[in-house]
């Protein structure tokens, strides 16, 4: 069975995500991927409706933001119009490039990846009417859609949407 | 009631940049890459939110191929094309089976793959041009994965031995060439009569009435 068939019972009203960086990680520069894990830990049944409680684990990987240098590399370079200003002789008699190498090289080589964790839980309760056959069903999570952008620096904004499904049925997984 | 935590379900989105622009921050992303993978089973749907040609450059075309390249060794593999619909934004689904630990997986453990959507096949790649190299993400699936479309195997051509090669190595019937000149339209053989030497140069007969023995006579 592919997973494009499986078939959602229900989808949950979108979930508003605000993340903030914990204070040693660098400032977010671009966003390269998010995973998400939900899980549901407790599921119980009630006369009426459906008692579920779990959580969702965000893992964020993102590359450091360089604002801050980049607007001072600029200005330097403007400054000084002598092009060997900028190299300095080594102690072993070499020139080096006082340019430094972030601009050239980390463009090419794959850059420093910082990935974040967080966990959140949820807590939910669900009417016994959107559930067709509540004898057979074993609730299971999975992800309608998720998104996640940068907000200033050091925090994050998004959204989260979850969806219902049966795993109880055979041949699901 | 208690539930089993190893249903498997992950759901990745990864965003897709073009490779000079990852340091500079002034770009979002140019599209997602969504990834969901169910125990050994998973998903990849991709689009682009800008015309794929913007980036490219080039003229019309249709298909573009997308290739997974294990971070570790560098490993590419082709895994389908990214087509454009009428607007240009490009679409591409593939699906997909990871190796599970136990499974035979020869790589146990998070994989990191780069995800790229190139003109060019990966056979003339070239590492240090990144102009072909159209959109880039990067993701760390939890374990290898595989592709799940048919390959087909390679069939090794049977070579059938013909009856005249068979007669050419039957020591008792030899093609030889007697004449030189040799004579046109016309081909020569030895015929050899030998003695069954194994048997000790005896004919092997039958004896009606003793049917299990056989007689020498």
């Amino acid at each position: 069975m592919a997973i494009r068939d499986i078939e959602k019972t229900f989808v949950f009203p979108r979930i508003p995500l605000n993340f903030e960086l914990p204070e040693n990680y660098p400032e977010v520069g671009k966003i390269l991927n998010i995973s998400i894990v939900p899980e549901i830990t407790h599921f119980r049944f009630g006369r009426d409706e459906l008692e579920i409680k779990g959580e969702y684990q965000i893992a964020v990987s993102y590359i450091k933001g360089q604002s801050d240098s980049g607007t001072d590399k600029l200005e330097n370079r403007e400054f000084c119009d002598n092009f060997f200003s900028i190299l300095k002789i080594q102690s072993n008699g070499l020139f080096t490039d006082d340019e430094p190498e972030s601009s050239l090289i980390n463009s090419k080589t794959s850059p420093e990846l910082y990935t974040v964790h967080f966990n959140r839980s949820f807590h939910t309760y669900l009417d016994l009417e959107v559930i067709p056959r509540p004898r057979f069903f074993r609730p299971g999570m999975v992800v309608e859609r998720a998104h996640l952008e940068r907000n200033g620096g050091r925090t994050l904004k998004g959204e989260l949407v979850l969806g219902l499904v049966n795993v109880a049925r055979r041949g699901f997984r | 009631m208690e539930v089993s935590k190893d249903l498997g379900y992950r759901f990745y989105n990864v965003f897709l940049y073009p490779p000079d622009s990852l340091s500079n921050e002034v770009r979002g992303p140019c599209g997602t890459a969504q990834i969901e993978v169910f125990g050994d089973k998973g998903r990849l749907t991709c689009h682009t939110s800008i015309p794929v040609e913007k980036l490219s450059g080039e003229g019309l075309r249709y298909e573009f191929p997308v290739l997974f390249c294990r971070e570790l060794d560098k490993e590419m593999f082709n895994v389908g094309y990214l087509k454009t619909d009428k607007s240009g934004l490009g679409e591409f689904a593939w699906e997909f089976t990871t190796a599970i630990p136990g499974n035979g997986g020869s790589m146990n453990g998070p994989v990191t793959y780069r995800f790229l959507v190139t003109t060019r096949q990966e056979g003339s790649l070239d590492e240090g041009r990144d102009s072909v190299i159209l959109l880039e993400g990067i993701v760390t699936l939890a374990s290898e994965v595989r592709d799940k479309r048919v390959v087909g195997f390679k069939k090794e051509a049977k070579v059938r031995k013909t009856d005249r090669n068979a007669s050419e190595t039957n020591p008792l019937f030899q093609k030889v060439d007697p004449f030189h000149p040799p004579i046109p339209n016309t081909s020569w053989w030895r015929i050899s009569i030998q003695p069954d030497l194994d048997n000790g140069s005896w004919q092997v007969g039958y004896c009606p009435r003793q049917k299990p023995y056989r007689a020498v006579f």
